[in-house]
């Protein structure tokens, strides 16, 4: 009756085996955590802008003692040799150099900012009064829809991890083996799914935990959280079942995965929120599990609770039972040979 | 010699083949240039789009994703179940480090060239007559990749802890180098974490290049990377046991 029990606790034997790497991979998430809450301070949404003059230049001065007066705009001293390298990776948002009369922007924005910006910095020549720079303000993701993308990814792809204990028993032997005993696919995928669930859920547990305990507050109770973990380790478990019937060999199921992984979590906004998207691509975003727990998120932030937004639950539940049907099938014909 | 030829033609032929390689370091990186570009091109301007930005940073990233094909390849005796040959054939340790070495750089080297060459051609990238330099500093992040690679696979006991979690901490320094969207931080605790991830470096060492004319920081960093390679190439033949393989 309960043999996918056995399965169970003999995965956990095998795990507890190397311990070091068990508990690695129990308390990896936290790290990722913290780096979600680093994604958004480094993200931020201040723009930087770079000035750059020689000599005693007043005009350039009262403009950057302008720009830092004005709200969401900070600015630093450029260094004039390195203009374009600081602003295509980010440094700045853009970088205004300044001649005797004139004066010069390098920036890799779209012509709209640069139009305004250059607007700006031309009105702060003739008035160094502070006005509003809304133009520069970037609306990216809030904390919680940030922490929630970068957790589902990790889990996505340390869940396949896990689950790769189902190729080294396609690889010793061991699924030939129970292949001659009086078991059927579903037990065995029923031991290696809930092994997966426990493992997935406790390192989710285990993060959102942390953030409590260190009172970062991200607009969301933590009971919600905890509901949202269930759907969360439950997907990232379907998908890492389902990726492990598919292949022979580790590396293949592992970079496969953090390939697939990586793509739908940028199509579903991970990196880019959903409105910043070209339309042609918003539509094409819900084929990822991430669109619809951001719009979870984002419902959650506004008081609402886990199983408020029925539609986005009812799609995410639809991806669980895809990836596992797909995963049953895969090994129930692996067990007919 | 005559040993290390054999072995290098043959690691050369099995890498060539190897759809996941090719995979890996040539489409891969080209989809998700196209994706990643298509998603943020409404930021960019028309001169330096987003589809230039994910050139120049996504290239390198995944050539250093690399590292764990170049595990696996090490120990690809042990998948084969050959291990046993390679223990009694009178081949040196050296001539089969360097054998799966040699092959290793020039197929991750050739890859990462020609998914170069094709996201110029594509998005029309302009490297202002840099693009030799930048075919150097991807050789020398191959020849970086490789030797750590081998050395995790070979020369690593505990290399069955490591290889699982190889992929996260690469995605991390992925991440903190700006691969999936421009970085930085002005806080010193944010800067210093940035700036331990070598790709923080290489992207700066590649841009600073072309659009700076600035090759000091790409000296540097494909020096780095050169001794990198060459130490752990150094360390795994002298750990290296021919038992790692079984």
């Amino acid at each position: 009756m309960m043999n996918w029990l056995i399965v169970f606790k003999n995965n956990f034997k095998r795990g507890l085996h190397k311990k070091t790497a068990f508990l690695i991979n129990l308390l990896l998430p936290i790290i990722v955590v913290m780096l979600g809450i680093i994604a958004n301070y480094a993200n931020n949404s201040v723009a930087n802008i770079g000035v750059v003059y020689s000599g005693e230049n007043l005009k350039a001065k009262t403009v950057m003692q302008a720009l830092n007066d004005t709200v969401g705009i900070e600015a630093r001293l450029a260094n004039s040799d390195m203009i374009n390298t600081d602003v295509i990776l980010g440094k700045y948002t853009a970088v205004v150099e300044f001649m005797e009369d004139s004066f010069t922007l390098s920036s890799v924005k779209d012509q709209n900012t640069l139009l305004h910006l250059e607007n700006l910095i031309k009105n702060y020549i003739q008035n160094p009064t502070a006005v509003n720079a809304d133009f520069l303000q970037e609306h990216n993701l809030s904390i919680a829809q940030r922490t929630t993308a970068f957790i589902l990814l990790f889990l996505m792809i340390t869940a396949t991890m896990t689950a790769s204990l189902m190729i080294k028993d396609k690889n010793n032997r061991t699924f030939k083996r129970f292949l001659h005993s009086p078991q059927n696919a579903v037990t065995y995928l029923l031991g290696n799914i809930t092994y997966n669930f426990v493992i997935t859920y406790f390192q989710f547990f285990a993060s959102v935990s942390v953030m409590e305990l260190l009172g970062i507050n991200l607009g969301i109770s933590y009971l919600n959280f905890l509901v949202m973990g269930i759907w969360i380790a439950t997907l990232a478990t379907a998908f890492g079942t389902c990726m492990a019937s598919f292949f022979n060999n580790e590396m293949y199921s592992n970079l496969l995965s953090t390939c697939i992984v990586l793509i739908l979590s940028l199509i579903g906004g991970t990196f880019i929120p959903f409105h910043k998207m070209p339309t042609g691509l918003q539509y094409i975003s819900g084929i990822s599990p991430w669109r619809w727990f951001i719009r979870i998120v984002m419902s959650m932030e506004q008081g609402n609770n886990w199983f408020s937004n029925r539609q986005s639950l009812l799609i995410l539940t639809l991806f669980i039972v895809v990836f596992s049907l797909i995963a049953l099938s895969k090994n129930r014909k692996l067990l007919r040979g | 010699m005559k040993h290390f030829g054999t072995l290098f033609q043959s690691g050369l032929k099995r890498r060539s083949k190897d759809f996941f390689v090719l995979f890996y370091n040539v489409i891969f990186p080209i989809i998700i240039i196209a994706l990643l570009g298509y998603l943020t091109s409404k930021s960019y301007s028309v001169y330096f789009t987003s589809y230039h930005y994910y050139t120049v940073v996504m290239i390198p990233f995944c050539g250093l994703m690399g590292i764990i094909t170049v595990c696996y390849a090490a120990q690809e005796e042990k998948r084969f179940k050959t291990a046993y040959r390679y223990i009694t054939a009178p081949i040196s340790k050296g001539e089969l480090v360097m054998a799966k070495f040699l092959s290793c750089v020039i197929i991750f080297a050739l890859c990462s060239i020609v998914a170069l060459s094709i996201s110029k051609m594509l998005f029309n990238m302009e490297f202002n007559g840099k693009f030799l330099w930048i075919v150097y500093l991807l050789v020398c992040e191959s020849v970086a990749v490789t030797g750590i690679g081998l050395f995790l696979g070979l020369a690593c006991k505990r290399f069955d802890i490591l290889q699982n979690f190889l992929n996260l901490p690469i995605v991390i320094f992925g991440f903190l180098g700006g691969v999936f969207f421009p970085v930085n931080s002005y806080q010193p605790i944010l800067s210093t974490i940035i700036n331990l991830s070598p790709l923080t470096w290489v992207n700066r060492g590649i841009v600073s290049c072309i659009f700076d004319n600035n090759i000091q920081i790409l000296w540097v960093v494909s020096a780095v990377f050169l001794l990198f390679g060459c130490i752990a190439t150094g360390l795994t033949i002298k750990f290296f046991k021919k038992e790692a393989f079984i």
